[in-house]
């Protein structure tokens, strides 16, 4: 089947079984979303998208699921000015994340960062679990999400760069 | 490989006249589960394919004074995010603790309540605060007890030829709404699972107690329930045992495995551990 979509800000199109998991898609026909699929099993998290501003395992999501959907992957996130800024947090607060994880960790930072009640400490683990890496203590993560809450709130970014 | 043929209905009536027309048809709902225990490349999947998301009828959610209503298609993320108040606590925290954050906005409590394999977190919640499911066929709607859906096997009892429409949950005050992970909390295994005990206390006595497991099989004795109440708090060392020695001997009686009725025993010591700290108070 024939499915259209939106990714990362532009109409895109591809044929595809309607069943296919939509990390698959992602991987096999827009190699440049960078979306990972590993265990097809909704536990590493390396294929976490946005689906219509929500996260999403891309490997529980079937291509006819997909179509006419909003989808935005971590790597086009990071390029963002709401991404650059949580990296510039993670950069004050010295978390140091890996190749495997960077670009989704910046995304579920950059959804806490979004939230109107502001996310507590608790919140922030919780929605960290989404990735499923050991490359940085938890601890840590939270005191990136806090840095870049912080350099928003301080408007330090983007103009005091 | 076989591909699948996908529907997409936009109503109620137009599902259940597919669903008349293909018996053998997957209903999707949120599919996580399906999924995630296909973890083939091209997962092997039936001819026809129903999508409910499209239907407006599963998604509604409402709320009277005395329960609320879910429907079927509402997503683990939605239930939690409902709040404190709006959602009894132990299904909210059972809904919570589903997964991650990534998972829980796909799932839907039809999908997790209705799983063949195993029974999802949801269920023993759910059966403790009596809730009740309404069910529809070409025929008509008809509601039954969520326990219900648990055979005398104690495994998933999964109704067939009908959908499942919405979920009432009775809004009922508890002093006591204790809910715990067995096993690794974030991924279903084999030994993994969600105990619930509910219980409300009146004039000094146990006015209400209700305790369940689910994972692989439903562990709930309501005979056992029945014999607690009355009791005086707290309650004495000997009710404890003579409750412990009742669920036990059921649960043999019907073939459970040791390590379940351990696991359920042990949840059930905190749930009378919590209810102790709580008449001291």
């Amino acid at each position: 089947m024939t499915i259209d979509f939106i990714l990362d800000g532009a109409d895109v199109s591809c044929r595809a079984r309607a069943t296919d998991r939509l990390s698959d898609v992602l991987a096999q026909e827009f190699p440049k979303a960078c979306v990972g699929s590993d265990c097809r099993a909704g536990r590493c998290g390396r294929c976490v998208v946005l689906m219509d501003g929500k996260l999403a395992l891309a490997c529980l999501v079937p291509a006819f699921r997909v179509r006419g959907a909003e989808i935005v992957s971590p790597r086009a996130y990071a390029r963002t000015e709401e991404g650059e800024s949580v990296a510039a947090g993670f950069e004050r607060a010295g978390v140091a994340t890996c190749e495997f994880c960077t670009p989704q960790r910046i995304l579920i930072a950059g959804l806490l960062l979004e939230e109107a009640a502001g996310a507590d400490d608790r919140r922030i683990l919780e929605a960290m679990q989404t990735v499923q890496c050991r490359c940085v203590e938890p601890s840590a993560l939270v005191e990136g999400v806090r840095a870049a809450v912080e350099l928003r709130s301080a408007r330090k970014w983007p103009h005091a760069r | 490989m076989r591909v699948s043929e996908i529907f997409t209905p936009t109503s109620l009536i137009e599902t259940l006249g597919l669903l008349r027309k293909h018996e053998d048809a997957l209903l999707w709902a949120g599919g996580t589960e399906i999924l995630r225990l296909r973890v083939a490349r091209r997962p092997e999947l039936p001819p026809t394919i129903v999508s409910l998301d499209k239907v407006p009828e599963l998604r509604a959610i409402g709320r009277s004074d005395r329960a609320l209503d879910l429907g079927a298609m509402s997503s683990l993320a939605q239930l939690s995010a409902l709040g404190e108040g709006a959602v009894p606590e132990a299904l909210a925290e059972a809904a919570a603790g589903v997964g991650t954050e990534g998972l829980r906005n796909l799932a839907t409590l039809g999908g997790n309540l209705l799983g063949r394999e195993r029974f999802g977190d949801l269920f023993p919640a759910l059966a403790c605060l009596d809730a009740i499911a309404e069910f529809r066929s070409a025929s008509g709607s008809r509601w039954m007890a969520v326990g219900r859906l648990a055979g005398r096997d104690r495994k998933p009892l999964i109704p067939t030829g009908e959908i499942l429409v919405r979920v009432r949950v009775p809004f009922d005050p508890w002093d006591l709404s204790l809910v715990r992970k067995i096993g690794y909390p974030l991924w279903p295994a084999a030994d993994s699972g969600l105990f619930t005990c509910l219980a409300r206390a009146a004039k000094g006595s146990l006015y209400e107690f209700r305790a369940a497991l689910g994972g692989p099989l439903f562990l709930r004795d309501r005979e056992t329930e029945t014999e607690l109440i009355g009791k005086r708090l707290p309650l004495q060392r000997r009710d404890i045992e003579s409750a412990r020695a009742s669920w036990r001997n059921r649960f043999e009686e019907d073939g459970v495995g040791a390590p379940w009725i351990e696991r359920f025993l042990a949840a059930v010591d905190e749930s009378f551990d919590a209810l102790r700290a709580g008449a001291s108070r």
